[in-house]
């Protein structure tokens, strides 16, 4: 048992698929959100106590639960930045949807979004399904990231307004993280179909190549998430639609940009290594959340309408 | 019948009785021996030793041996008591029945040791498996607190981890792991978020998660954990510590701002293009392949289609050819006619216009054809297409009757007339040419010639064909 373990510490079945469950910083309560089958949307709070997971709040709404209409279809991705003083800049919520927009929200404006990023006119549109902000390491600096059905990751920079790299992967893309979202950006995950996911070495841009990219194969199904351990950006977990969860470990190259014959510079990627894998389920997991608190200390939930309270030990020695 | 042998010799103890026998010679593999505990047989073909037991014997306890070419018996007495014969006297039957007695007691005896023996068997084989179940509890069992065991230990962890104690926190981990403190946040939460030293030489990284802000009270420093497997060099402690100390610095003066949040955005709009993709489905490697696949056999589809645009070409040249028609252009439309033929060959219309183009450039033979044609598509007769079968019957008619077949033209205009009895010229006509066959045939002309026809035939033949021009430049539409 030297290796780190991925063990569920409790199990609790729910009466409807939770889409996504978070923790709240600084407890140990997790929120979990929804639907129920007879189509109304579910927001319950759980508490880890006594090894089970008590049910704290419970709310039900005839529709989703909404404060603006954002979208004209379904929010496929959400992501947040800055909220709570925490890192620099405006705080911000970014969305992205099926009607392929993705719109930056600013909460000091409440009725419209700041920014909106859509298809040229008369382009075809494509869902977006997964946003991540990145880069907020100033007060001006932002770069969004937003993954599409059809492959497209394209990196928004939002200092200049434009889009700042865009790149195609072949599978739609599922997921998409910086390791971390407040510092010059370091990495980003990628989680696609076809059981791949990329990791994108961010330092060294080119202008022509892009970032360097290192692919991995994992989960033998749809990668849906992957996420970096709040403590450790080099540690991070991804999950799969067989119900596995998978711990990879990423380890930098010798030199992290390398000099081309034209003499512009390319980054360099490293590899990830695999420490443990593990099958909880055999229906996707779908969302997974590091506590920011305890390190090893998770929640998944997945479309089995369970959620699993999810421990990861030994990271400390990793 | 073997032969009984008798010379024996016994002797007895208060225990045993030693029993002799000579073996004539016989090799020892063919001595059967039979025991019960009152019987005993010893048969070497061909001789064979009979005893009935006066007392019972112990045969399990009981041995024999083959040496030096006798036998000799160690029978275990069961009662010690002194036998003064070793065989009883016996009449033949009483000597049968015993002797089918012992047979059956050797039987019961048998089938009793080989039960004993899978009893045995089975016994043994469920010995081992309970022992393979009970060691794979064990396994799991231990396995089980294992587990446990990390879980709690996880948890307790829990307790140490208070990023209150701080300074703790070296005590409480693992000798391993080096760590390194360095400063990182302010009071405001605003994480350091510039890294110190990455530069891709494998030095240590400084990760933060701004969530950890949260944690936080006084902007204590907090430990670092660094990433073990990648270090190749290490920057020197002095450097270090001026770095450290530029970052006192930064925190300091960050104290002494107000932060400032950045203004809203101004509602602005980032134009994207997607790289294309036919399908509304999200895209997959695996299924590439097939989407090639039909995407190329749609384009081949597609321009195949174009040559043949079957209807619309149709249609378009039967337009063409009634415009023509009408414009007097009649070999125009004979061709127009052709082509829509050659598109749709079963559109009995335009059999029809052909035959009145025909007609008009007085190709009275293609008429004619061209009419039965018409003719042959449009049965059944019904109701519907009585006004195409009267033109067709109607041209027909008129070319016969040009051609100077009276008989086959009246035949056809009296079709007509009966197809619309209430047609007055029509019925003037079919008169007309009744009269005419009757005058031909009075004048003897029954010449079928074309142009001969009389010049009462020719100027009928006009005059119906004027008098029918109208009718037969109706064409269909």
């Amino acid at each position: 048992m030297e290796k780190p373990q991925i063990l569920v510490y409790v199990e609790k079945s729910l009466n409807y698929s939770a889409f996504d469950v978070k923790w709240i910083p600084r407890s140990a309560k997790v929120v979990a959100i929804g639907s129920h089958p007879q189509g109304t949307g579910a927001l319950q709070v759980y508490e880890m106590t006594e090894g089970d997971l008590k049910l704290l709040h419970d709310v039900e709404r005839p529709k989703a639960l909404k404060c603006v209409k954002a979208h004209n279809e379904i929010v496929n991705a959400i992501d947040g930045i800055a909220g709570l003083n925490i890192g620099k800049g405006a705080p911000e919520i970014a969305t992205g949807s099926r009607d392929g927009l993705v719109k930056v929200w600013d909460p000091r404006q409440k009725d419209r979004s700041v920014i909106t990023i859509e298809p040229k006119d008369g382009e075809q549109r494509r869902d977006c399904w997964s946003v991540a902000f990145g880069n907020s390491h100033s007060n001006d600096d932002r770069v969004l990231c937003a993954g599409f059905d059809n492959g497209d990751v394209k990196m928004f920079d939002l200092r200049s307004m434009a889009v700042k790299w865009e790149t195609n992967l072949k599978n739609g893309v599922c997921s998409l993280e910086f390791d971390r979202k407040d510092i010059l950006m370091n990495k980003l995950l990628t989680t696609t179909l076809e059981s791949k996911f990329f990791v994108y070495d961010l330092r060294t841009f080119h202008e022509e190549k892009g970032f360097a990219k290192q692919v991995n194969k994992g989960h033998k199904s749809t990668v849906w998430c992957g996420r970096h351990l709040p403590q450790n950006r080099e540690i991070f977990v991804t999950t799969g639609g067989n119900g596995s969860v998978m711990l990879w470990k990423y380890s930098y190259p010798d030199s992290r940009s390398k000099k081309l014959d034209d003499g512009s510079e390319i980054g360099v990627v490293g590899e990830s290594k695999p420490l443990q894998n593990a099958t909880l389920t055999d229906q996707p997991i779908t969302s997974f959340d590091w506590s920011p608190d305890k390190m090893g200390l998770s929640v998944c939930s997945g479309l089995d309408q369970a959620i699993r309270i999810v421990i990861v030990t030994k990271l400390n020695t990793v | 019948m073997p032969i009984h042998v008798t010379d024996y010799t016994w002797q007895q103890t208060s225990e045993k009785i030693l029993l002799s026998l000579d073996l004539h010679q016989t090799s020892p593999k063919n001595v059967d021996i039979v025991t019960t505990n009152s019987y005993l047989k010893v048969s070497f073909l061909p001789y064979i030793f009979e005893a009935f037991l006066c007392h019972m014997i112990n045969a399990d306890q009981s041995t024999a041996q083959i040496m030096k070419g006798q036998i000799k018996f160690d029978l275990a007495k069961e009662d010690h008591v002194h036998w003064s014969d070793l065989c009883l006297k016996l009449s033949r039957e009483e000597m049968q029945n015993k002797r089918q007695e012992a047979i059956k007691d050797v039987e019961e005896q048998e089938k009793k040791s080989k039960s004993k023996k899978k009893r045995s068997v089975i016994a043994v084989k469920d010995l081992l498996s309970l022992e393979q179940i009970s060691e794979d509890d064990k396994v799991r069992e231990e396995r089980k607190k294992l587990i446990e065991r990390e879980k709690t230990d996880f948890l307790k962890q829990t307790i140490e981890d208070d990023p209150q104690n701080n300074q703790t926190q070296d005590a409480t981990s693992k000798p391993d792991i080096r760590r390194r403190i360095s400063s990182m946040c302010s009071e405001d939460g605003t994480a350091v978020a510039q890294e110190m030293d990455y530069d891709g030489d494998g030095e240590d990284s400084i990760y933060y998660s701004s969530t950890e802000n949260l944690h936080l009270k006084n902007g204590n420093v907090k430990i670092d954990k660094v990433d073990n497997g990648n270090r190749k060099q290490r920057k020197s402690s002095s450097i270090r510590k001026a770095a450290l100390k530029d970052k006192e610095e930064k925190r300091k003066e960050e104290k002494k701002k107000v932060t400032t949040v950045p203004p809203v955005w101004e509602n602005c709009i980032i134009k994207v293009k997607h790289t294309t993709r036919v399908f509304p489905t999200p895209s997959r490697e695996s299924t590439q392949a097939e989407e090639q696949q039909w995407l190329t056999s749609q384009s081949v589809h597609s321009s195949a289609a174009k040559d043949f645009s079957s209807e619309s070409s149709e249609e378009h040249l039967k337009k063409k050819a009634i415009s023509l028609f009408s414009n007097g252009d009649y070999r125009g439309c004979v061709n127009a006619c052709t082509e829509a033929l050659k598109v749709n060959p079963c559109m009995s219309s335009l059999y029809s216009n052909r035959a009145a183009a025909n007609l008009a450039l007085n190709n009275l033979h293609h008429t004619i054809n061209d009419c039965t044609k018409a003719l042959e598509l449009l049965t059944p007769p019904t109701e519907d297409n009585s006004k195409s079968r009267l033109l067709c019957h109607i041209r027909r008619g008129t070319a016969f009757v040009r051609l100077g077949l009276l008989s086959e033209g009246l035949a056809e205009y009296q079709a007509a007339h009966q197809i619309t009895p209430e047609n007055k010229t029509l019925k003037k006509d079919v008169e007309k040419i009744q009269a005419m066959i009757t005058t031909s045939t009075d004048s003897g002309d029954s010449n079928e010639d074309d142009s001969g026809c009389g010049e009462d035939g020719v100027s009928v033949g006009f005059h119906i064909r004027t008098r029918l021009g109208g009718k037969t430049s109706y064409l269909e539409q």
